[in-house]
Formats: C-alpha cells, sequence, structure tokens
C-alpha cells in the first residue's frame, strides 16, 4: 500500500506533504524549495513547470500560464503554443510535478492524492480539481476545504465537543476567511468571505512605492524607470518586510543604484516596524470586513469562535496577528509555517485514508530526566527529559574507595546538576560486592521505562551477576505545574547550579589524585625515592586539610602542586610495570578504562 | 518438555471433566486459537510496517544530513552575493586613468575584490556563464527583453545580476536581458 500525498494546489503557490511517522512532513521539490510556483510555460516542445516557469515568463509571455486556479470550473481555455488548453490541463501539470517531487522523494511511485480546495469552490470547481488529479496520474481520494485541512494540521478534529473555528487566510495574492463547525470528525463551513486580490504581494509594492518616492525627494532621481533598479528595490522591500516581523527597524542599503552628474548614488535608508505599518495599514485593516462579513453571515458573534487559526505567509506580520487577537478576543494558533499548513493537513487526511493515523500510538515521553546519585552529589542522568518511551538505557559505573563492599542507587528526577535538588524517586543498595581496589569493580546500571512510564532500575556487579532492582510508579505522579516548575527552576539555577557542579568535579579530581598517589607509592614500595615519598605525603596532608576546609581554590591549587609528584611517580610506576612485563595488570588497566569515570560515594 | 507435559495434563484433566462437551470445547478453542493467529498476524503485520517506516525514514534522514551537509553555508554564501554584486558596481566606476585619487583607490578595491572571488572559486562557488549564450530558465531568470537584429532570438544579451553555482546548486539565479 502506498503513501497518499496531500497537495495545497494554490493560486500562486502550491505544496506538497506526506505523512512519515505518523507526522506531515513538507516534501522539498527539485530546486531545493518547499513550495512551488502554480506556474506553467511552453517553450517549443518543452513544458516548464514552477520556478523555472515562472523565470523565464518575460522572454514567453503568450506561453506562459499563472494563476490558473482562477478559472477552475470554468468553460474558459487558455491558448498556449497554439493549442487551447483546458484549466484542468493546467492544473494537471502543476499536480504532475509535485508528484514527480513526492516519488523522488519517497523513492516509490505516487499514485494517490488528498488535494485542497477553497471552502467557496462550486461542485464544479472541485470536480474541475478532481479531473486535474485524474490527468495528472493521480487518484484523488478526497477532495477536502483548505480550512479544513488547517484544521487537521493543528490536530483541532481531535477535540470532543462541537467547536466553531475561524480560518484566516492571507497568502501571496489571495485572501480567505472562512468558519467552519467541527466535531466528532465532521466538518461544516457555516460561511466563507474574502478578497482575492490582496496579499503579501500588494505590501511588498507599499514598501517599494514608498523607497522610490523618498528617494526621489533626497537624490532627484526617479527610480522607477530603472527596471534593474526596480528589481533591487523588489528583492529588499520583501527582505525588509521579512525582517520586520522580527525585528523594530531595518536598514535598506543597495550601493550605487543609480548615477548622478556622472557619480554613483547610492540608496541608505532605514524603515521601522511603525513605518511600514503606516505604509499598510489601510490594507491590513481592509480584512477585517471580510472577517465580520463571515461572521454575520454564519449568524455569529465573535465571542462565538472557539478557535482561531491563521494560515499563508503573509499573517507573520505581527500587526495582522495582533488585529486578528484584537477583533476575535482570542489567541490564534500559528504555526512555524504558515503557508504550509493546508498541504500537511492534506497529508493528515491522506494518512487517515491509509489507516496510518489509526495505527499511530500515541507515545508519551518523559517529562523529566532520570539519573542517579554519583560521586560528589552530582546528578548522572541516564535518561534525558523528552525521550520517547517505552525505552531502556544502562551505563556501568564502579566504586569509590578500595574494597568497598556495597553501592547506594539513589535514583532521581529533574533536571539541576546536583543530586540533593532533584526529586528522589528511590533508593536501594547492591551488597557483596567481592573486595577490589577502588575503581575496578563494574557495577551496571540499567534504566528501563515501559509504556506505563513506569521505571525498573537494576544494578548488577559484571563481576559476580549478582543484581538489586527496583521498581519505581510514582514518577508519573507529578502534575503539568511540578514538572514545569521543576523545568523553570533548572533554569534559573544555571549558572549557580554549574559553579557547584564544577565545585564537586574539582573535589573528586583531588580526591582521585590523592587514591592514585597512595597507590602509587604504595606500589613502588621500597623502589621510591625517600624524598619524593615524603613530598607527596606533604602534600596529600595539605590537599586533605584543604578538602576539609571546603575552600575550592585552595583545592585546586593544591591539586596542582600534588600533580607535579603525584606524575613523577606515576612515570616510575609505568617504568617499572614495562621492566617486569606484567601481562596480568596490563589487561587490569585496559578494563578499568572501559569503565564510566563517575564513581559511588562511599556511603 | 516440561511445558508440553503440563499442557497434556490440563487437556486430559479437561477431558475427564467434560467428556461430552468435547467437540464443542475444541471448536472453542479452535475459534480462540483462529482469533488470536489472526490478531497475531495483524500485529506482526503492524510491526513490520513501523520497522520499514523507520527504516526508510532513517534513509531519507540520513540522505537529508548528506544533502544538508554538501551544502553546507549555503545560507551565509547567499548573504554574501550582494556585497559581491556591491564590489563589482564600484569597480564599474573606474576610468582606469591611474592618476586621480579615485582610481587610486579602486586599484585596492579590485584586490579586495579578487582576493574575495578566488575564495569563491576555491569554495567552489562559480559565476553562472551567461552572455551569448541561449537563456536557460535553470539557471537563470529573464527580466527583460530587447531586440537586436544581428543576434539570434533567445540569446543573453545583458546579464544584470550576476548568477553563482555553489557545486551543482544554483544559489542564485542571473538576472538578464534576452533578445527577442
Amino acid at each position: 500500500m502506498g503513501k497518499i500525498i496531500g497537495i495545497d494546489l494554490g493560486t500562486t503557490n502550491s505544496c506538497v506533504a506526506v505523512l512519515e511517522g505518523g507526522e506531515p512532513k513538507v516534501i522539498v521539490n527539485d530546486e531545493g524549495e518547499r513550495t512551488t510556483p502554480s506556474v506553467v510555460a511552453f517553450k517549443g516542445e518543452e513544458e516548464l513547470v514552477g520556478a523555472r516557469a515562472k523565470r523565464q515568463a518575460v522572454t514567453n509571455v503568450n506561453n506562459t500560464i499563472a494563476s490558473i486556479k482562477r478559472l477552475m470550473g470554468t468553460k474558459e481555455k487558455v491558448t498556449a503554443n497554439d493549442k487551447k488548453w483546458t484549466p484542468e490541463e493546467i492544473s494537471a501539470k502543476i499536480l504532475s510535478k509535485l508528484k514527480k517531487d513526492a516519488e523522488n522523494y519517497l523513492g516509490e511511485d505516487v499514485k494517490e492524492a488528498v488535494i485542497t480546495v477553497p471552502a467557496y469552490f462550486n461542485d464544479a470547481q472541485r470536480q474541475a480539481t478532481k479531473n486535474a488529479g485524474k490527468i495528472a496520474g493521480l487518484d484523488v481520494k478526497r477532495i477536502i476545504n483548505e480550512p479544513t485541512a488547517a484544521a487537521l494540521a493543528y490536530g483541532l478534529d481531535k477535540q470532543e465537543k462541537l467547536q466553531t473555528i475561524l480560518v484566516y487566510d492571507l497568502g501571496g495574492g489571495t485572501f480567505d476567511v472562512s468558519i467552519l463547525e467541527l466535531g466528532d470528525g465532521l466538518f461544516e463551513v457555516k460561511s466563507t468571505a474574502g478578497n482575492n486580490r490582496l496579499g503579501g504581494d500588494d505590501f511588498d509594492q507599499r514598501i517599494i512605492d514608498y523607497l522610490v518616492s523618498e528617494f526621489k525627494k533626497q537624490e532627484g532621481i526617479d527610480l522607477s524607470k530603472d527596471k534593474m533598479a526596480m528589481q533591487r528595490l523588489k528583492d529588499s522591500a520583501e527582505k525588509a518586510k521579512k525582517d520586520l516581523s522580527g525585528m523594530a527597524k531595518t536598514q535598506i542599503s543597495l550601493p550605487f543604484i543609480s548615477q548622478k552628474d556622472g557619480s554613483p548614488v547610492h540608496l541608505e535608508m532605514e524603515l521601522s516596524k511603525a513605518k511600514f505599518e503606516d505604509l499598510c495599514r489601510d490594507l491590513f485593516d481592509s480584512t477585517l470586513e471580510p472577517v465580520r462579513k463571515a461572521l454575520k453571515d454564519a449568524k455569529l458573534k465573535s465571542s462565538d469562535i472557539d478557535e482561531v487559526i491563521l494560515v499563508g505567509g503573509s499573517t507573520r506580520i505581527p500587526y495582522i496577528q495582533e488585529l486578528v487577537k484584537k477583533e476575535l478576543g482570542k489567541e490564534p494558533h500559528k504555526g512555524v509555517n504558515p503557508d504550509e499548513v493546508v498541504a500537511m493537513g492534506a497529508a493528515i487526511q491522506g494518512g487517515v485514508l491509509t489507516g496510518e493515523v489509526d495505527d499511530l500510538v500515541l507515545l508519551d515521553v518523559t517529562p523529566l530526566s532520570l539519573g542517579i546519585e554519583t560521586l560528589g552529589g552530582v546528578m548522572t542522568v541516564l535518561i534525558p527529559r523528552n525521550t520517547t518511551i517505552p525505552t531502556s538505557k544502562s551505563q556501568v559505573f564502579s566504586t569509590a574507595a578500595d574494597n568497598q563492599p556495597a553501592v547506594d542507587i539513589h535514583v532521581l528526577q529533574g533536571e539541576r546538576p546536583m543530586a540533593q535538588d532533584n526529586k528522589t524517586l528511590g533508593n536501594f543498595q547492591l551488597m557483596d560486592i567481592p573486595p577490589a581496589p577502588r575503581g575496578i569493580p563494574q557495577i551496571e546500571v540499567k534504566f528501563d521505562i515501559d509504556a506505563n512510564g513506569i521505571v525498573h532500575v537494576t544494578a548488577k556487579d559484571l563481576g559476580t551477576n549478582k543484581e538489586q532492582t527496583i521498581t519505581i510508579t510514582s514518577n508519573t505522579s507529578l502534575s503539568d505545574e511540578e514538572i514545569d516548575k521543576m523545568v523553570k527552576e533548572a533554569e534559573q539555577n544555571k549558572e549557580a547550579d554549574e559553579k557547584r557542579k564544577e565545585q564537586a568535579n574539582v573535589k573528586n579530581d583531588a580526591d582521585s589524585l590523592i587514591f592514585a598517589t597512595e597507590k602509587a607509592i604504595k606500589d613502588l614500595g621500597d623502589k621510591v625515592d625517600e624524598k619524593d615519598k615524603k613530598e607527596a605525603e606533604e602534600k596529600m596532608k595539605d590537599l586533605k586539610e584543604s578538602l576539609e576546609k571546603d575552600d575550592i581554590e585552595d583545592i585546586k591549587k593544591k591539586t596542582e602542586s600534588l600533580n607535579e609528584i603525584a606524575m613523577k611517580l606515576a612515570t616510575k610506576v609505568y617504568e617499572q610495570a614495562a621492566k617486569e612485563q606484567k601481562p596480568e595488570e596490563n589487561a587490569q588497566t585496559e578494563k578499568k578504562d572501559d569503565v564510566e569515570e563517575a564513581n559511588y560515594e562511599e556511603k | 518438555m516440561e511445558k508440553e507435559f503440563v499442557k497434556k495434563e490440563t487437556q486430559e484433566e479437561q477431558n475427564i471433566e467434560l467428556p461430552k462437551k468435547k467437540e464443542k470445547k475444541k471448536n472453542k478453542f479452535e475459534i480462540e486459537n483462529e482469533k488470536l493467529k489472526e490478531e497475531n498476524q495483524i500485529l506482526n503485520e503492524k510491526c513490520l510496517r513501523i520497522s520499514a517506516e523507520l527504516q526508510n525514514v532513517k534513509k531519507r534522514n540520513a540522505e537529508e544530513i548528506s544533502r544538508l551537509l554538501k551544502y553546507d553555508g549555503e545560507t551565509f554564501i547567499k548573504k554574501i552575493l550582494p556585497t559581491i554584486d556591491n564590489f563589482e558596481r564600484a569597480i564599474l566606476l573606474d576610468d582606469a586613468n591611474l592618476e586621480d585619487e579615485v582610481s587610486k583607490f579602486l586599484s585596492g578595491f579590485k584586490m579586495i575584490y579578487s582576493n574575495l572571488k578566488n575564495i569563491l572559486e576555491e569554495s567552489e562557488i562559480k559565476e553562472i556563464p551567461c552572455v551569448g549564450l541561449p537563456f536557460d530558465p535553470n539557471t537563470m531568470e529573464a527580466v527583460l527583453t530587447d531586440h537586436e537584429e544581428n543576434m539570434e532570438k533567445g540569446m543573453v544579451m545583458e546579464v544584470l545580476q550576476k548568477g553563482y553555482t555553489y557545486k551543482e546548486k544554483v544559489i542564485r539565479h542571473a538576472m538578464v536581458k534576452v533578445n527577442d
């Protein structure tokens, strides 16, 4: 069974998406773009679709067709290449290209599709869209309304009660408002309104006009007659518009835009968000009229609307978002890519039809990180937050002291680096570890979370295969607020926590160094230089005192000082070992390397 | 072995207990068995499908990442291109008279520009050749047309803004004037 692709067949741009692992994914075309211009051109035998067709338009005006969607369902025909084409045939060429892009991406044939149409499309227009699909070699499983697809993309069909949804769709060249009622898997269009000649291009034009008139005032040069300058202005205007969605002002600088008396003239202007809003305010505000009309036609008040969805690239403009919010008194749903939600919704509908959506098991994630306490009171995370469950993870640890008979497993939950700041989920001991030097025993700790969020923690001595398990069921008892609070606390205390963790690390290092030095002295026995031995012992004593006083800077300094003499001793140990060539000892060292550095605190 | 033994025993036990209902009981087990087999098949199928989907997603992800890595820095390069255009615009103003201050200044500009160009070429960023070639919508965007008797129709007359490729990918289309 193949995939059913979702297609947003737009007036200016089209977009194709597919359900992948339960999530809709927009497919990039062969030029690496996420949307494809709805333009078709004929050049001799050659047929061009998308950006290529758009780029050659001026050289081939008579054989280039754009905005064919406006003719769908009519008897009108377009002439190109000395042939008359129906709107279905032209749309089919766009659909074929999208189909091919999807096939390239999926690596398999695509035969079925869900295509979206505006809510106001009549039967003839819908039938024409379906026919276009057929001509393109697609079995159109369903034609769905664009606003419905948007609602699907936001998962609004999953609500239990009947809801009224307003979809505000402001694209590149058209504006649509639709009011839908949905509930129990049923969608009903209550009313539609709009302006099919309003969109992002109009806002760009306002910026261009402003720049041209300002430049004329400043320099006395009319740029509108210079095609190249106008092209540069157009690109800059579009970029400025996009910048102003995230910034309060933007710089437009076009050096060498023109010449005056043989010298170059540059255009350098600042455009503020406020100025941009001034320039376009009447256009922005004009979108409210269709919103009010749609409400009136549906016999609804703005307070009757349960959800508001923003669709189309122009809804990224903050003024528009505020405008809609103010008019309807509701925070609208807005995605990262409002120009892709319709195709994504169509892909979800496709997934419903193949059963992929039903098969989907909603998997939970761990709301907070899980781990254990290790040497120095540090929390070592085994399963980070937001990991999809069920899952399991294991890590090997070792002991912190010679002949340590048992390890304490302190199971923690939370985002703070130090154990004491996190929530304790449980405690247990793994006992009867055979006597061995520090760092030699290998204790494997395994976390296993099942689909219900129940955590099993197992500690196993890999030497003896002895193990101990704890099952924690209280994991899910945290409320959303508590989880939020814990995550926020971790963010707030990030700096202080990191400092404390570093301090713990400094102490751990000092501790390890003392241990290693003591071991080296013992191993060397009488082969150690008496002077070196004395110096090392003195420095160790200093460091131990410093550790007791808990003075971090002093510990650091003394660790460094001890390190010098320790290195000297270590070199001797290795020389000794090389001389004696003890293979067993080498093997032991290697084994030690596999073990994680974190050690258990001796209790 | 042990399991089998236990199984037999239970069956026998049941046989003893309900000898008359043997047929019916067996049927019930058979039905149950068939139901379980069917369920098992569905689950197996689902499991296979999910595994296959996971593998496919992984494959596509890997392809996408390698594609992204290949064109690493593309966004940055695209942002740099207008600056290169402006260098060229500045250099174009030179009247090549080395005596005047502007020309002296611009000769330094030219050196900076050629350094920049070298860096681009080393990074496989190349200018798209256009003038005198047939218009190609794959690499060029026509913004103007004109008519010239001595030139074939559809040939590029002038480049208004240079186009660039990064490795094999067109990162900016050349804006050109085409003979009509």
